[in-house]
């Protein structure tokens, strides 16, 4: 038995994509909010440019290709669900985006170590303040999106829950338009 | 009915294939011209791209645009309601402590403190300040 909110909606948008929708807002204050400060100091110091080369831009756009082709992956996934009715090829898919979300994260992991190793931490200055701060929270993002893709593959290899490939895929590509933004602001700008 | 479904995937993979090239022209252009506005620009397109076509945003209702517009607008202000205190060095009535301006020259520059150089002296050289800048307190930024 589903609970009642499921089938009801004033909007007549599904209640879940709904959901999402009204998540995605809060996502763009938290994240907007802390471009918008690192935006506002960017400014204010055209020095940060130098600081910038210390990150690593290969690592950075590889990053960004990573998580553009996992956006991909949970598209088809949902294509192959929703449109094919191929549950298999729907969980490969998704387990594929799982996997781009793990390579982002271990390239994240790599990054730190060694930027920390070279006296880069977080108190260093206020520009690698920033970059720790929104980069973290973007990986802390990009780990809760992989870790529901990863739950909700089970389900939907079993033909169940099949609209939640599409509400975890929006989620998904909000993660990785935050990292179309942060990634030329941190590691290009200037 | 399998025409459809191969359509709308070489549909997907173009998209993807397009915000790919995107992505290359960014780093290069930014690379190049050094440019904010450029740095912002083409990831802004990109996201409209996303937005649209990856997210269905073209096809969502107007309460959906409505709100995701209202979080953008907060942000926009966010922006320009603290540029003005962050950008500027000085007001009508107010100074930024650890900036270069006259004001802050008159106030320190001839500070001493029994004999002992002052912290305008102490740190000035070490903050590349040694002709013409003046701080309240010793501190980098």
């Amino acid at each position: 038995m589903k609970p009642i909110a499921t089938d009801r909606s004033a909007t007549g948008i599904p209640t879940g994509r709904l959901a999402m929708w009204m998540l995605l807002p809060g996502e763009i204050v938290i994240f907007g909010g802390l471009l918008a400060c690192y935006l506002v100091y960017r400014f204010h110091n055209p020095e940060w440019g130098v600081e910038s080369q210390h990150l690593n831009l290969y690592a950075g756009s590889l990053n960004a290709f990573i998580l553009l082709t996992s956006s991909l992956f949970i598209l088809l996934a949902q294509h192959a669900a929703e449109k094919e009715k191929d549950f298999e090829a729907a969980f490969k898919w998704m387990w594929a985006t799982v996997i781009c979300g793990v390579g982002y994260i271990s390239v994240k992991a790599y990054e730190y170590t060694h930027e920390i190793s070279e006296g880069f931490t977080i108190t260093a200055n206020v520009f690698w303040s920033f970059y720790y701060s929104a980069t973290a929270i973007h990986a802390a993002h990009v780990f809760a999106g992989g870790l529901a893709i990863a739950i909700l593959s089970f389900s939907v290899r079993q033909g169940k829950h099949i609209n939640r490939v599409e509400l975890t895929g929006i989620y998904w590509h909000f993660v990785d338009l935050v990292w179309i933004f942060l990634f030329p602001l941190l590691y290009i700008a200037g | 009915m399998g025409n459809e479904a191969s359509n709308g995937k070489s549909s997907l993979i173009k998209i993807w294939a397009l915000l790919v090239v995107m992505l290359i022209v960014n780093i290069v252009v930014s690379k190049a011209t050094g440019l904010l506005v450029v740095t912002f620009a083409i990831p802004t397109v990109m996201a409209g791209i996303a937005l649209a076509y990856f997210m269905h945003l073209n096809v969502e209702k107007k309460i959906v645009w409505g709100v995701m517009t209202a979080s953008v607008i907060a942000i926009a202000g966010l922006f320009f309601g603290m540029a003005p205190d962050i950008l500027n060095n000085e007001g009508t009535n107010w100074v930024k402590c650890n900036s270069f301006n006259e004001k802050n020259l008159e106030r320190f520059a001839g500070h001493s403190h029994g004999g002992h150089e002052s912290p305008y002296e102490h740190h000035k050289s070490a903050l590349g300040l040694d002709k013409s800048g003046a701080i309240c307190t010793p501190q980098r930024f």
